[in-house]
């Protein structure tokens, strides 16, 4: 009994850790009057309402959200179909697939920076300035999560025997992706693609590079702002942080329904 | 047929490829020749790294960089052992609450981050008030935008991502060999020492090599707390190839290819203890 | 010719032969079993004919047409898989109704044709339940209906109950046979274990490294194994050298190997007199071991230096014999099989 206290105040000490910058964080965006205490002495919503009527915020949220679209569907439709044709007919190819989309993993932000620069910004094909250099980048930096999720997606529902099953009952190669693979593949796609957008909208350091001169995303925006106005700034982190959070419940909630499946395929096999 | 398949799967590949090519493969390959290049982008010579490796300023950058790496993830480690252990012994529901958690403050990083720490404890935050209301100068000892307070943050985005990692690695321990272990006569410490640990030593070994990895390449959380001021390799990188003075871009792929190495040989070592692990398991 | 006759299917692997020159003929509306160990290539022979391998050489033919080079979904064969293959995203009733689907059958037609069989599999209720709804048991069934639907013209089952408990298994194989028989449908039935094999087939194919190497209704493969392979994997055959026997029997047996079935040997104690009333060859030997199978009490008899397993009936009337009972063994010449 004695042993379990221990246990108790290491996860309190260390949750505590975790949890008081984000709570600081939140209390300074509602607090109006702060000074010397515990807890804000008066709390208002004016930094909120600043800034979700500011329209450079509400442009910075809708260019985020139209590089990270474009990426995701990008991402989505050539890496589904990439993976699933290794997957199915070129199993030799898998170890390559697989090293060319694990390189990010170890190319940090800066690093991928540099060499992006490098190439576009003279030479045959020039994109520095506009938003494609930085969608490529964040192509790249989504792809091991893209390929994972994919790669797992098909093993878990068995794509080679639900491709055969269908092509004995009649069914053409494209009809059976279509009718089979595919619905089988939307969820595990969807949360691949939302743990890929949770990533690209608290990405910094490529859209500093790229193009944060010219295109301001959310974390430009936020990092633009932090030393001028700390109840507005630690109300975007509040809104960031939010919506992080939603998007790992909608995960969460699709991951379990995944998961039921997954479960009874383990029963069979 | 088969003619059919091929060219159906180049069809297939084909799109994936061109990005690979375009936004990976090329770049990476422009970068390293680029680190090879003297000054006027002409010549071919090792004089960036020579200079990466011997001027005390791109060194100090790089042993910085390195030692709050190591710091960081030693001290993250160690929280992250002790937490997700203590995690076990907590119930069910407790436990998948608590890497929830986890899983959330792992998407806290970066410029976000950084802002937290700065309301927290940066020079007129909550805390560095609150302690000097209560007569303590916390800046004495603590000051958030150098060293100290570098590791603090970097501490805390390494802490839920070690437990995420770690903590699926004590569920390999199974229950099981706890109690035969202990019907054979061996106490707790006995059989952490000879079978707990041994087995969970490849997963200890590989967290520590992703979080190495993970200090190493952090730029944003770095940028927004101290800027340009405190000597750090992506910081310097950073500076080299975009920075507001003169910039040079040779140098600055030298010291990215030094950068990516170090993160490569991170992500080995990861490799080669993942690989004995499942060796083992055979 | 043969309703299917697949001739000369030779298949290889970088490394290794697969199928070896195989050839075999099916009549309609046979049920047959292609029985063997793993890797034997059972498996292998069964996807050539639906068309998931290609064969390197050699034809098959169903229903006098050669299917060798169509896609699989020519053929019109039916397969059921050992993990059932249900498409997770459909319905039972969907599932089953997929086949036709691809056949453009009217939206009407499909209906009623798709309601029928699954009254034919007793799963009415669950028509518009998922596959993860389902028991094992029941995921074969639909597995079956929805093969069976587009009335292909062979029906082939890849270890299609080795998943399921055994309970299960015995009721799906009795189940499986009936409407095997209703519908007359030829059947390629792939297996590792004998005693399935035994239990559904009206004949078996025995297949052991990429060859059949004994074929034939099973009531005949089991009395006579004519190999050593068969007579090991079919059943507990005790197999012995001649010089083996002549050791133990004292007779002189012509020089090859012999397979002997346990339950017909009958036990005798040491001192007993019918040596003298019963014609036929006695060994003495010594029991080291009795286990209980069901209905069977199998004895292991040490003679000499050779083991040797016999079975009796395990009746009331009868108490079981000690361990380490001295004993007398009873066999007839007649039941020593000589193998190839």
């Amino acid at each position: 009994m004695k042993k379990k206290w221990v246990h108790i105040i290491i996860i309190s000490v260390v949750f505590l850790y975790l949890f008081l910058p984000l709570a600081a964080t939140f209390l300074y965006s509602i607090a109006k009057e702060w000074h010397n205490t515990i807890l804000p002495v008066s709390y208002t919503f004016s930094a909120y309402e600043n800034l979700y009527t500011d329209p450079r915020f509400l442009q910075a949220v809708g260019r985020t959200l139209l590089i990270s679209g474009i990426t995701l569907v990008l991402s989505v439709v050539t890496m589904a179909t990439a993976t699933f044709v290794v997957f199915m007919y070129l199993p030799k190819m898998e170890r390559v697939l697989q090293a060319l989309v694990m390189i990010p993993f170890a190319v940090p932000g800066v690093v991928a920076a540099v060499g992006l620069i490098k190439v576009y910004s003279s030479g045959p094909i020039i994109l520095s300035g506009t938003i494609w250099i930085l969608i490529g980048a964040y192509y790249v930096l989504v792809l091991p999560y893209m390929y994972q999720g994919i790669r797992n997606n098909l093993r878990t529902i068995d794509a080679k025997r639900l491709m055969e099953a269908a092509e004995v009952l009649g069914a053409s190669k494209i009809k059976g992706f279509a009718f089979v693979i595919m619905p089988n593949m939307v969820t595990g796609i969807l949360l691949s693609a939302l743990l890929s957008f949770s990533i690209l909208i608290g990405e910094f350091v490529l859209a500093n590079f790229l193009i944060g001169g010219y295109y301001e995303t959310i974390q430009v925006y936020l990092m633009r702002r932090l030393n001028e106005n700390g109840h507005l700034a630690s109300s975007i982190v509040i809104t960031y942080f939010l919506t992080v959070a939603a998007i790992s419940w909608m995960m969460l909630r699709l991951g379990r329904r995944f998961g039921k499946t997954e479960e009874i395929k383990e029963k069979i096999s | 047929m088969n003619h059919k398949v091929t060219l159906f799967a180049v069809i297939a590949l084909l799109p994936f490829a061109l990005l690979i090519v375009g936004f990976e493969l090329l770049p990476l390959t422009a970068m390293i020749r680029d680190s090879f290049l003297a000054d006027d982008g002409v010549t071919y010579t090792f004089k960036q790294y020579i200079t990466a490796l011997t001027n005390p300023y791109y060194t100090k950058g790089m042993l910085n960089s390195l030692l709050i790496s190591v710091y960081a993830s030693c001290i993250g480690m160690a929280i992250a052992i002790a937490a997700s252990y203590s995690m076990t012994r907590m119930p069910a529901k407790i436990q998948s609450m608590l890497v929830t958690f986890s899983n959330l403050t792992s998407n806290f990083s970066g410029v976000p981050l950084a802002f937290a720490f700065i309301i927290l404890l940066g020079n007129s935050g909550v805390f560095t008030l609150l302690f000097k209301e209560w007569g303590w100068n916390i800046t004495d000892s603590f000051n958030l935008y150098s060293w100290s307070g570098l590791v603090a943050v970097y501490v805390y985005f390494q802490v839920p991502l070690a437990i995420l990692l770690l903590y699926p690695a004590y569920s390999g321990i199974h229950k099981h060999w706890r109690e035969s272990a202990s019907l054979l006569g061996a106490s707790a410490f006995q059989f952490w020492l000879r079978i707990g640990l041994p087995v969970m030593i490849p997963s200890i070994v590989g967290t520590f090599s992703i979080l190495l990895a993970n200090a190493m390449g952090a730029y944003a959380t770095a940028y927004a707390l101290v800027g340009g001021s405190y000597n750090l390799l992506p910081i310097r990188i950073g500076a080299l190839v975009a920075g507001d003075v003169v910039t040079r871009p040779q140098l600055g792929s030298a010291l990215a290819v030094i950068l990516g190495t170090m993160m490569v040989v991170a992500m080995w070592c990861n490799e080669r203890m993942m690989r004995r692990f499942r060796r083992d398991l055979r | 010719m043969s309703y299917v006759q697949i001739d000369q299917a030779f298949k290889q692997y970088a490394d290794s032969t697969v199928l070896k020159q195989v050839s075999l003929q099916i009549e309609k509306g046979e049920l047959v079993t292609l029985l063997g160990p793993s890797g034997c290539g059972k498996s292998t022979l069964l996807r050539s004919i639906a068309g998931l391998e290609k064969l390197d050489g050699g034809t098959i033919n169903v229903n006098g047409n050669d299917i060798s080079h169509l896609p699989p979904q020519f053929r019109n064969v039916g397969m059921v898989f050992q993990s059932y293959a249900l498409f997770p995203n459909m319905t039972v009733f969907d599932n089953i109704a997929f086949g036709l689907k691809m056949r453009k059958w009217p939206r009407k037609e499909i209906t009623d044709k798709v309601k029928h069989i699954i009254e034919l599999i007793h799963m009415s209720d669950k028509a518009s339940s998922y596959p993860h709804q389902l028991s094992g048991g029941q995921q074969q069934r639909v597995a079956l209906a929805r093969a069976l639907v587009t009335e292909p013209d062979i029906l082939l089952l890849d270890e299609p109950l080795s998943a399921l408990d055994a309970k299960i298994r015995k009721s799906l194989q009795i189940e499986l046979r009936n409407i095997q028989r209703e519908l007359k449908m030829t059947m390629i039935f792939v297996t590792h274990d004998q005693e399935e094999a035994m239990t559904i087939s009206d004949r078996i194919f025995i297949m052991n490294g990429g060859e059949i190497v004994r074929q034939g209704k099973p009531e005949d493969i089991y009395a006579s194994p004519k190999n050593e392979f068969v007579a090991r994997f079919i059943g507990s055959y005790n197999v012995f050298t001649s010089q083996e026997l002549n050791c133990m029997t004292g007779h002189s047996f012509k020089s090859g190997n012999y397979a002997i079935r346990p339950e017909v040997m009958e036990l005798h104690p040491h001192d007993s007199l019918s040596e003298q009333q019963k014609s036929g060859m006695w060994i003495s030997g010594i029991i080291r071991n009795m286990t209980i199978r069901g209905n069977v009490r199998r004895y292991t008899i040490q003679a000499q230096d050779i083991t040797l397993w016999v079975d009796e009936l395990n009746v009331p009337q009868k108490s079981a014999l000690d361990e380490g009972l001295f004993i007398k063994v009873w066999l007839s010449e007649d039941e020593c099989n000589l193998l190839e």
